[in-house]
């Protein structure tokens, strides 16, 4: 056993956060102390001492129902694969983070005997469990996971699976295939490069080489040469044409000289070549896996909701939902169609669909719809529309998420690959010309030298070892981009579309502001007590706020939504909302009134808590155009004008079409624009622009259709990473340099006609190997900017 | 020196052999992650044994 330094556990054991002593010492909440207990029962306290409090906190987490999954139909959906006893099923569990879970997953047979097995994969965040069924149902297996921490991800997107293949399969193959024509060609090769060129005749080594190299050029190189010929086609000189261009004359002019015994060929380079290029191709593959990016808006929507048939609530799938069904939804659960209310009081929270804070009190027979979130009692609605053509859903058909994004991907490379391919050809045509008339029959040789040695892999490689493996070192440091081309276009954005809540408010803390006639002691613990009593976010910022003593309540009476009364030492206090208070519409304002025996005192009003440093981050990019869209009214306007520049542009009451509409306009005058937001209702503004960025609280979010994510907590970093990201541009011209000068020496020997397979052989993996190491190590290098201050 | 005709077939036997086992390892799935094995093999098996030991 290592000796470990007795350290100050000043936190709770899972999850480290911090302890209320009044409750325990060593937790910080119930659900901690259950999952502590329930591992060491079942002997499985290791969990603990492979990371420092791997659990993540169980305080904040909503119960949740999970009696759909005792449904057949559900539960045969979600299966992947049953016989009579055994039942195995893919999960996503999105809080797995370290090795601990890793670890405390693998052993998941040892807290219930009815489970067979679970193996983990790691980097996509997925377990495939195999239990039986008859042991144990799908149903408890979900409600253990979620009691250990590990709660599942059922989304919508598993009801409708389009099932991905493994691609990264055939890259492999191909890998293998060239690495292994590459060693041998390389060992048969040798003869030649020690001098023995009659030995390479004799035993026919080169023919040897010819047929070790076939699989190559065709199989392992085929995506190259069929990605050159459509861009020929198309009459776009990508850099697929060089490659394939360098490829197929390696390949012609050794076959040519083998076949006709006036050379050994270069086949070793060519095997080479075209495994340097698979190689850089699944080290980019690579960087992205540890990025799970590609969630659409199904992904946001519930599994199943409850449905009345013949009288009775039954939980249906919701894609069965039809136009005319009745379903029941209960506080917090989300709106998955639009309908009618018909029972129940709507209190609906669109902030996801218009950015409006505070929800909108829908009466019986108003329209409610889909992507909304129910607070506040049960309500019955009416299916109007089924899930596929909700309000929310049409936002998303409008046309940019249609059009897949054709990839500016690698479009600074295109831009040199053109003047590259022009210019080699220029050189070789000029060196066979030339050659004609001093003597002939070096030309031929030596043109096709220029052709085999102007390596343009070396520009294919810069792009996935400099931006590929900063995607990666991004991603450790909470910045996840979806992929190369996102960085690329970071260097050019000049503008900048803020959106108010959730990027530059908190999403959760709110700060009460108190106005009217000022409270006494006695009178801050009365409705400091009365507010202790419930749990809505109102009541625990104003409960926050005031910070009082607690006196005995008597007689307390919530009305989900709208607000308390009760009586406290006498006096009946009341808190709620206009509607509340006074029985008329609240014209839009959302404040909290105070009402001590029939007489109002005073009112809150509410303000979301900025984020931190937010102006210290906005005046950092103050040299952008900036621009300020807002879901919310006007009232915010003061607040946000202190934080922006003079000329930044304030807009607010925006829909997510005006946000969308907005970015359009800016982008027709010429603009290119950066959009951060918090994800839903500015998604199509997103996903408009030409960055997407989103602000996300947690790394769990979805976020569909955008080009980067940063995490909260790092988006004071943002103008590093931004730093980090202009220096790489650098680092490619780097990389370009010396692509440049190998080009230059080889080019010295190919125009002279000293081109032997040698000298080949030497130069071009080692300018692919340079151009990797150079590419991997200078985006470390430059990564230490990130945790400058500044 | 003819013995290295055979040599170099035999060579490439040998190796084409390694290639038929690569590809059917990948073909079998066992490259589709190669990030969690890392992860598992530091993993105590003391534990395991343990276990295995009181059944």
């Amino acid at each position: 056993m290592l000796l470990k330094e007795v350290s100050k556990r000043t936190g709770c054991k899972h999850c480290g956060e911090p302890c209320d002593s009044k409750l325990s010492e060593d937790f910080c909440c119930f659900g901690c102390e259950q999952i502590y207990i329930l591992l060491q029962e079942h002997d499985l306290s290791q969990y603990y001492s492979l990371e420092e409090t791997p659990g993540l906190s169980k305080k904040n987490n909503a119960h949740k129902d999970y009696a759909y999954l005792k449904e057949p139909e559900t539960v045969e959906k979600l299966v992947a694969f049953q016989d009579k006893t055994m039942t195995k099923v893919s999960f996503s569990l999105p809080s797995i983070h370290c090795s601990s879970c890793l670890w405390l997953l693998e052993n998941l047979h040892r807290l219930h005997s009815g489970i067979y097995a679970c193996k983990v994969n790691f980097l996509e965040k997925k377990a495939i469990i195999s239990f039986n069924h008859h042991s144990i149902t799908l149903h408890d297996l979900v409600v253990l996971l979620s009691k250990i921490g590990y709660e599942p991800e059922l989304n919508f997107s598993l009801l409708t699976p389009d099932k991905k293949d493994s691609p990264d399969r055939t890259l492999l193959l191909k890998i293998g295939v060239a690495g292994f024509a590459f060693g041998n060609i390389m060992l048969l090769s040798f003869p030649e490069y020690l001098g023995f060129e009659n030995a390479a005749k004799l035993f026919f080594l080169g023919y040897l080489n010819i047929l070790l190299a076939l699989p190559v050029l065709f199989y392992a190189g085929y995506s190259y040469l069929k990605a050159a010929y459509q861009d020929l086609i198309q009459g776009h000189l990508g850099i697929h044409v060089p490659l394939a261009l360098g490829m197929v004359t390696l390949f012609a002019r050794s076959v040519y000289e083998i076949l006709s015994g006036t050379g050994e060929g270069y086949l070793d380079s060519f095997s080479g070549f075209v495994l340097f290029l698979l190689i850089g191709q699944w080290f980019q593959d690579y960087t992205k896996k540890s990025i799970a990016f590609d969630r659409d808006y199904k992904s946001y929507f519930p599994i199943a909701v409850m449905v009345l048939q013949d009288r009775k609530w039954v939980s249906r799938s919701i894609d069965k939902t039809r136009v005319g069904d009745t379903i029941l939804l209960k506080n917090n659960e989300i709106i998955p169609c639009d309908g009618q209310l018909i029972s129940g009081v709507g209190k609906i929270d669109y902030s996801f669909v218009t950015g409006e804070e505070a929800p909108q009190n829908i009466k019986v027979g108003q329209r409610i719809y889909a992507g909304g979130r129910q607070t506040g009692t049960s309500i019955e609605i009416k299916v109007e529309k089924s899930v596929d053509q909700g309000y929310l859903t049409q936002l998303w058909q409008e046309s940019p998420f249609k059009e897949t994004t054709s990839s500016n991907a690698e479009h600074l490379l295109n831009k040199i690959s053109k003047y590259f391919t022009i210019v080699i050809l220029a050189i070789a045509s000029i060196t066979f010309t030339i050659w004609m008339f001093i003597d002939p029959s070096i030309a031929f040789p030596s043109a096709t030298a220029v052709l085999i040695v102007a390596c343009p892999c070396a520009l294919a490689l810069s792009i996935p070892f400099i931006l590929g493996n900063a995607t990666r070192i991004l991603g450790k440091n909470k910045f996840y981009a979806k992929s190369t081309s996102t960085l690329e276009n970071l260097l050019d954005i000049d503008t900048i579309v803020f959106d108010k809540t959730g990027t530059i408010t908190e999403n959760e803390s709110m700060k009460a502001i108190y106005a009217g006639e000022p409270l006494n002691d006695h009178e801050k613990n009365m409705v400091y007590s009365l507010c202790n009593q419930s749990s809505h976010p109102l009541s625990v910022s104003i409960s926050n706020f005031l910070s009082g003593v607690v006196v005995p309540v008597t007689e307390y009476e919530e009305i989900p939504g709208k607000g308390l009364s009760g009586i406290c030492d006498n006096n009946r206090i009341r808190v709620g909302s206009t509607e509340y208070i006074f029985g008329s519409d609240s014209n839009g304002q959302h404040n909290v009134i105070i009402e001590i025996n029939r007489k109002v005192i005073g009112y809150f009003s509410f303000q979301k808590k900025l984020r931190q440093n937010m102006l210290n981050i906005i005046s950092n990019l103050s040299h952008y155009q900036l621009s300020l869209l807002s879901g919310d009214n006007k009232n915010e306007e003061d607040r946000m004008r202190q934080l922006f520049p003079k000329d930044a542009q304030l807009h607010f009451n925006q829909s997510p079409k005006d946000k969308l509409k907005y970015i359009q306009k800016l982008q027709s005058q010429g603009g290119k624009v950066m959009m951060i937001g918090d994800g839903l209702n500015d998604a199509g503004a997103l996903k408009q622009s030409d960055v997407g960025l989103v602000v996300a609280e947690n790394n769990n979010t979805f976020t569909p259709a955008c080009d980067a994510i940063i995490s909260s907590d790092q988006l004071p970093r943002f103008i590093n990473i931004l730093g980090y990201i202009k220096s790489l541009r650098l680092a490619l011209y780097g990389a370009f340099a010396i692509a440049f000068i190998y080009n230059i020496v080889g080019l010295c020997f190919a125009v002279t006609g000293n081109l032997s397979p040698v000298v080949a052989a030497i130069l071009m993996p080692t300018s692919s190997i340079t151009i990797m190491v150079y590419g991997l190590l200078s985006s470390k290098w430059l990564a230490r900017k990130l945790n400058e201050m500044i | 020196m003819k013995i290295i005709l055979l040599l170099i077939g035999v060579s490439l036997i040998l190796a084409l052999g390694f290639l038929a086992a690569f590809i059917w390892a990948v073909k079998n799935g066992q490259y589709d992650d190669d990030h969690t094995p890392s992860m598992r093999i530091l993993f105590d098996d003391e534990n395991q044994t343990n276990s295995k030991n009181k059944q």
